[in-house]
């Protein structure tokens, strides 16, 4: 499970949810409770100054006069006129309007109780107070501190009373707790439903992102090397997925093009080998049908010769190919100086040339590289003879050899029919053959060019071509120099 | 029985040139689409034997145009084998499809079924007062005796058979016995016709004088 996304970006949501929800309920629960505490508090000192104010000269020690009853009065109040009718019966004149907190039902209402020392009760207002305080006061000046006593059920503050006394006014809490309470709830019940509608929405969500994912994976899991043409159905290019999906279907594309590719090569070599392969097939079960004469035997003889050369130099060719294909071309790269080289070359064509009547002209200059002999070898005679072959009778070849720029450049022109400008592109491509009629005669396969191209450019040279029809076309090489 | 090869690998389209010759039909070529289509709409011919990779025009292209004149059988060879290349080709026209390289004994058979189905025939052997001519095998015997025949004298029974109770002249003789590098004399044709007539008998071939030759059923 916690390797899946989907559950892993639900699980953060949720997780991060709940916290935040969680933070802010108990925040606002926390801070409620406190503006409670201060309001109760605050109503509490109020009244215990108040109260301070009002025993203040009460309070006052009298000698021994006013005290013997002094026990006698933890009495509890009950209303408003007991109150004050109990206090002015003892001698306190408090105006009525103080002993308003001190009124209403038992339960609700607040109490005070004032002592002096360590437990002799002065004055109370409930007749069932008890005195449990053994606090001290914080130090400090009188009037100004204050300890709070928090029961379960109550809250209560004391104060330094005059003359050494203390005054404890307190309340019962449980109206405040039930305001709490409430608050709790409501805060559940709130953080329960967003939790919930915040978690389920968090999982649509997820799924909905998600979703194309999968939809990508299955698509692609379908993509095979049968099946290269599907494509990945994406509703919106401009998000991530979206954009996901466009790439991995540009690969496939060009997957699919490089499978044609391969295809198409295969099925042109394959056809390019039936036919010499269909003359020899052809010629020997006609030599056999019955006896014959010598001369009968050795044309079949010479056809099928024929046919099994061009086939050899196919297959030379198709392996030459493969193994550039494969990044495997071997080749023996030493310095070569390349006048020499061409001057060879025109040499091995010269008998061609002669029989066509061509003439080869060179302008050679001295330049150095560092390659393969053998391999540029055949790229140049490979140019030479086309350059003679496809000719107008009695035509010429021009050679020409130079450097500039950090390159040799070795151009090859002949005076022919030049190739047509939407040839021109295709004329490097394997099996290409623009005039096939005139190919056959000469035994060109159509792999020359091709072949040319491959070993020039992994000497990192290119092969380019110019050609005007009916003037003639100008193959150029270019290959680093030795420095 | 006289047949058109359209084949530009030249090595090939001498070995079949001389492989039908040598089976008694004449023979015709042609090693573009553009001379083929040319000979093959301009003669008649029994069977047309066209490659489908040809320069000037190709294959597909002669066999659609052929077809618009011409109901000549029409076997094609060709190196690509691909189903669809296959279908198209038939439903273009061609009675008949080998795929390179082939078998010439094949070749050979292929082209005596389309030239027999031609004539609306369905078996090879054909029976005519006594005397069975044998198409596959090439080959007459009279009253079950094998009679010894020369492959123009064969062709000749053979085409006249196959044309029997019909009328066929002697330029459709000449046409169908000949090919364009044959410059022999029409008159050869009475020589051929008398020397059947020697070996399977006066009555075989019926002649009218001034219009042809046929076998009478």
């Amino acid at each position: 499970m916690f390797k899946s996304m989907r559950w892993r970006l639900f699980l953060w949501h949720s997780g991060i949810l709940t916290l935040v929800v969680l933070i802010f309920a108990a925040t606002l629960w926390w801070k409620q409770q406190q503006a409670i505490r201060t309001r109760v508090d605050a109503e509490l000192l109020g009244t215990a100054r108040m109260l301070a104010g009002a025993f203040e000269k009460k309070l006052e020690p009298k000698g021994k006069k006013g005290n013997p009853k002094a026990d006698d009065k933890a009495k509890a109040f009950k209303a408003e006129k007991e109150v004050e009718e109990k206090l002015a019966r003892q001698g306190y004149a408090v105006p009525v309007h103080y002993l308003h907190p001190f009124k209403g039902k038992k339960e609700d209402r607040m109490y005070f109780a004032v002592w002096k020392g360590k437990g002799e009760l002065l004055v109370a207002s409930e007749d069932d107070f008890a005195l449990p305080f053994t606090g001290e006061l914080p130090k400090g000046p009188p009037l100004q501190k204050h300890i709070i006593r928090e029961t379960a059920l109550t809250r209560e503050v004391v104060i330094e009373g005059p003359h050494g006394t203390r005054i404890l006014v307190g309340k019962p809490t449980h109206k405040e707790n039930a305001e709490l309470q409430n608050l709790l709830g409501v805060l559940l019940i709130t953080s329960g439903s967003v939790l919930l509608i915040g978690l389920a929405g968090g999982w649509i969500v997820c799924q909905q992102a998600l979703a194309p994912i999968s939809k990508i994976t299955r698509t692609a899991e379908a993509i095979s090397a049968d099946n290269l043409s599907a494509r990945i159905d994406i509703a919106e290019t401009e998000s991530e997925l979206g954009r996901l999906g466009c790439v991995l279907n540009n690969a496939f594309a060009r997957l699919e093009a490089a499978f044609d590719q391969q295809t198409r090569f295969t099925a042109d070599a394959s056809h390019e080998l039936r036919t010499p392969i269909s003359v020899i097939l052809a010629q020997t079960e006609f030599a056999l049908r019955k006896d014959r004469c010598a001369s009968e035997y050795k044309d079949a003889v010479t056809a099928s010769f024929r046919a099994a050369t061009r086939m050899k130099s196919l297959v030379d060719g198709l392996l030459t190919l493969a193994r550039a294909d494969a990044g495997q071309m071997v080749l023996n790269k030493q310095p070569v100086e390349l006048a020499q080289l061409v001057t060879e070359s025109v040499a091995l064509v010269g008998s061609l040339a002669d029989e066509k009547q061509i003439k080869v002209i060179l302008n050679l200059r001295p330049v150095q590289v560092n390659a393969d002999p053998q391999r540029l070898a055949e790229v140049v005679i490979n140019l030479l003879s086309n350059a003679i072959n496809y000719n107008r009778p009695q035509g010429r070849v021009e050679v020409a050899l130079d450097a500039g720029e950090g390159a040799a450049i070795l151009t090859v022109s002949d005076s022919g029919l030049g190739i047509a400008a939407e040839d021109q592109t295709h004329v490097f491509e394997r099996f290409y053959r623009v005039d096939k009629a005139r190919t056959r005669q000469q035994g060109g396969s159509g792999l020359g060019l091709a072949i040319c191209k491959e070993i020039v450019e992994t000497h990192a040279g290119t092969l380019t071509l110019q050609s005007t029809v009916d003037e003639g076309s100008t193959f150029v090489v270019r290959l680093p120099t030795a420095t | 029985m006289r047949i058109l090869v359209i084949e530009d690998e030249p090595d090939l389209v001498a070995v079949l040139a001389k492989t039908l010759s040598e089976e008694g039909y004449a023979v015709d070529t042609a090693t573009d689409g553009g001379e083929g289509l040319y000979k093959a709409e301009t003669w008649h011919y029994d069977a047309v034997i066209l490659d489908m990779m040809l320069p000037v025009r190709d294959g597909w292209q002669v066999l659609q145009q052929l077809r618009r004149r011409k109901k000549v059988p029409v076997l094609i060879l060709t190196a690509r084998d691909a189903v669809a290349d296959r279908i198209r080709g038939l439903d273009l026209g061609a009675d008949d499809y080998l795929v390179k390289p082939f078998n010439l004994t094949e070749l050979l058979a292929r082209i005596r079924a389309l030239i027999r189905r031609a004539h609306g025939e369905a078996a090879p052997i054909i029976d005519i007062s006594g005397v069975t001519i044998d198409t596959a095998t090439r080959t007459v015997r009279r009253q079950g005796k094998l009679v010894h025949l020369t492959p123009r004298e064969y062709a000749l029974v053979e085409l006249l058979a196959l044309k029997r109770g019909k009328l066929v002249s002697r330029t459709e003789l000449y046409e169908h016995l000949f090919d364009e590098n044959d410059d022999s004399l029409s008159n050869l044709i009475d020589v051929h016709v008398s020397n059947v007539r020697r070996k399977l008998g006066k009555e075989f071939i019926t002649t009218r004088r001034g219009e042809g030759y046929l076998i009478d059923v």
